[in-house]
């Protein structure tokens, strides 16, 4: 057995010891980088040699650089990231739709609406009065412009939305085009036997991106690329990638194929919370509205038409409300024009308020959907509030199992500063001892040419 | 379980955030006195709060009511009480002047007929706030006043048996006023107004009143006895009412305040708590997150 051996052995494991090294030295560099999945340097016994019967030891040799990583926690990362993103959106928009109402203070529907109803009341002890008259009108007036305003904040919000709609599918397009190129890259790097380690983490960060968008199924193939669909549509593998357009019909948004025309089943992501808000929840809250201040300026028309006016001769048939178009509750020109033409007398006489009274008492009478337009209103009110409670109870609850599921992934990918110090000293100390082994056998050599 | 140091930084900014987040809502509530804000604070408990408030503005509405009509009804009442005056110096004045030694006084007796005749007539027509007492529901003019020979009263409008009606409860719709035709029936010469009339002008001509004259003073004047009598009780029931109603208000008030007002004293507890949590995450975290084996090595 040659001497030359032990030189060969220890250059081995030096050569060994020190890729480890770099190896190591790659993770700590990226301990503060939180899409880092961190790297082993997998290492093993050099296939052995026989020589005069005996099989010898050949060293240490790396087999390869392994990216660690669970799998099983990805997936349910990318899946609750869907649905955290869903939520927390949901919650946003709905926290924007519920400030609207203004409730509960003075400035919300319900009191103005209770005091528009009181006016009446007041009006009835003295019809004549042209002051109470007068607070009839502002009383319709403040209702009116609350009812406006929120019905522009509806618009308002429906309109960032649809912005927001467009931005994010571009969005969505651009990281489409970047997964599907650094797939090529991957292929190219795997088909040379090379390591896309570091390839794979940014492909995963931009999978986990996506997945705050949209919600998305994705297989891993054999070579390592990803393939992905969004609500059920294809987007891209290492190939090629879909590009997605904006689609608004029937006052509903949604995400279609540019190409095809395949429609994307949004149901999670931040893309599913603002559809749903734009095309459910908001049009579903406006017509429990209209249905509220639409059965108001019936229901108050119905017994207004009935009365007398102040006017000499008292004339009748004329509605308080000339309508509610468009989100704009309107009081009729002629009773904004003059006071007077509030018609409360039931018979004609102008000191004669059982109009007002009959008036005042909608305010208690069953008159929408077997409820009152109070109660009507309070569980529309109540319906924003628990819509807005729910989803943020949700954001709460996937929050935590989103946290979760970080740190198990934190536990096994992220790197441990303390961990790679010990692999340092570790290598450290295997690379000095190959060193002095070689500076042994030289020791040896030198011996054996002194002999000679 | 393997410890990143990834996983350290990252439970050391949840329990930051977390600890935060309770802290500006108590820090919320404390500020504002009020633990709902929004009805996602609690959807249920904003629309009772609603409902209450809603009930406390109606009720309020029917105390203005209420205290408007009182105002009425003690208007009302004054003037009723003129008319029975007069209506008892008449019923006096028609007693004495049926003795023999008044035969010279007629026409004093005539006079004071007369001037009880105006008393009433401005009491008939005596109005609170643009509206006149006793002319039903139309106050677009005088009710009653003399024809234009002066020789008889008569009804300057159309009607004078419309009802004012005010609503002074949920479920009460109060008539508040005596109506011209309850209290002095219909002006057609045989009315208290032209009967007076008739008396005075008999007296002038040295004629004494029948008794069937007197008789129709002495309707009126019961007449106008049991009208007050229905005032006093439209007054009562409107005291009673309103009475009613204001306990309702403090009860709904105490049941507004008991859904919305913070725990103060447990707010603040809460949030030093909260606060000493942070400090206590905060210096936790300066203690642990900059070491590694580094620091020992």
């Amino acid at each position: 057995m040659a001497i030359s051996r032990l030189f060969d052995i220890s250059r081995r494991s030096m050569i060994t010891y020190q890729r480890a090294m770099d190896v190591t030295s790659h993770n700590i560099a990226n301990a503060g980088n939180e899409d880092y999945s961190r790297q082993r340097a997998n290492l093993s016994t050099e296939l052995t040699e026989k020589f005069a019967g005996i099989t010898w030891g050949a060293g240490i040799k790396m087999d390869d650089i392994e990216r660690i990583r669970n799998s099983l926690t990805e997936s349910q990362i990318i899946s609750n990231n869907q649905s955290y993103s869903f939520n927390e959106r949901q919650a946003v928009l709905l926290g924007g739709v519920e400030s609207t109402l203004s409730e509960p203070s003075e400035l919300g529907i319900s009191n103005l609406l209770g005091k528009f109803f009181n006016s009446w009341s007041e009006l009835s002890t003295n019809p004549t009065s042209s002051a109470l008259r007068g607070n009839v009108i502002y009383a319709a007036q403040n209702l009116a412009e609350k009812v406006k305003s929120i019905n522009d904040d509806f618009t308002t919000i429906k309109s960032n939305i649809y912005n927001e709609f467009g931005d994010k599918i571009r969005d969505v397009n651009n990281h489409l085009q970047e997964i599907q190129s650094i797939n090529r890259q991957i292929a190219e790097v795997g088909a040379i036997g090379n390591n896309a380690n570091d390839l794979l983490d940014v492909r995963d960060k931009l999978i986990n991106e996506l997945s705050n968008l949209v919600n998305i199924t994705v297989h891993y193939d054999s070579d390592n690329t990803a393939s992905i669909s969004i609500g059920g549509v294809f987007a891209v593998n290492s190939a090629s990638s879909t590009e997605f357009e904006m689609n608004h019909t029937d006052g509903n948004l949604s995400m279609v194929s540019k190409t095809g025309g395949n429609v994307v089943a949004l149901n999670s992501g931040e893309l599913g919370a603002l559809t749903n808000i734009f095309s459910n929840k908001i049009p579903e809250y406006q017509n429990k509205l209209d249905a509220v201040i639409g059965q108001l300026v019936t229901s108050v028309n119905g017994i207004h038409t009935n009365g007398f006016t102040l006017d000499d001769p008292p004339q009748t048939a004329y509605d308080f409300f000339s309508g509610y178009i468009n989100g704009e509750l309107k009081i009729a020109d002629e009773i904004l024009a003059d006071r007077n033409k509030i018609a409360v007398s039931g018979d004609g006489t102008n000191g004669n308020g059982d109009l007002a009274i009959q008036i005042f008492e909608l305010n208690d009478a069953k008159i929408l959907n077997g409820s009152t337009l109070r109660d009507e209103y309070f569980s529309f009110v109540s319906q924003i509030g628990s819509d807005k409670q729910n989803a943020d109870r949700s954001v709460e609850a996937s929050g935590i199992v989103l946290s979760q599921l970080e740190n198990q992934r934190a536990s096994f990918s992220a790197v441990s500063v303390d961990e790679e110090m010990l692999d340092v000293i570790r290598f450290q100390k295997a690379y000095s001892a190959s060193a002095k082994l070689i500076q042994m056998a030289n020791e040896m050599l030198d011996t054996l040419i002194n002999i000679v | 379980m393997r410890i990143s140091d990834l996983m350290l930084q990252n439970n050391f900014l949840s329990s930051l955030n977390s600890t935060k987040a309770r802290m500006e809502k108590l820090q919320t509530q404390v500020a504002s006195n009020n633990k709902l804000n929004a009805p996602s604070d609690s959807p249920t408990g904003v629309a009772k709060v609603m409902r209450f408030e809603n009930s406390i503005s109606q009720a309020n509405n029917f105390i203005g009511n209420i205290q408007y009509s009182l105002a009425f009804v003690n208007e009302s009442i004054s003037g009723l009480d003129f008319i029975q005056n007069e209506a008892t110096k008449i019923l006096v004045n028609l007693t004495q002047v049926k003795n023999a030694v008044n035969n010279e006084n007629l026409d004093t007796f005539a006079d004071q007929i007369d001037s009880s005749l105006n008393i009433i007539l401005e009491a008939a027509n005596k109005e609170f706030n643009g509206q006149y007492l006793f002319a039903g529901t139309d106050d677009s003019t005088m009710p009653y006043g003399y024809t234009a020979d002066q020789s008889a009263i008569e009804l300057k409008v159309g009607d004078v048996s419309g009802e004012r009606n005010v609503k002074i409860s949920k479920n009460i719709t109060q008539k508040i006023n005596i109506t011209g035709s309850e209290l002095f029936g219909s002006i057609d010469g045989t009315d208290i107004f032209n009967k007076l009339i008739e008396i005075r002008d008999n007296l002038r001509n040295g004629v004494k009143p029948s008794d069937a004259d007197v008789k129709v003073v002495e309707d009126f004047s019961k007449n106008v006895l049991n009208k007050l009598s229905d005032m006093g009780n439209i007054s009562n029931k409107l005291y009673d009412v309103e009475e009613v109603i204001k306990n309702q208000i403090l009860t709904l008030e105490n049941l507004v305040a008991k859904e919305k007002e913070v725990d103060v004293a447990a707010a603040v507890m809460e949030l030093q708590n909260q606060d000493y949590i942070l400090q206590l995450s905060y210096k936790m975290s300066s203690m642990i997150l900059p070491r590694s084996l580094l620091d020992y090595l």
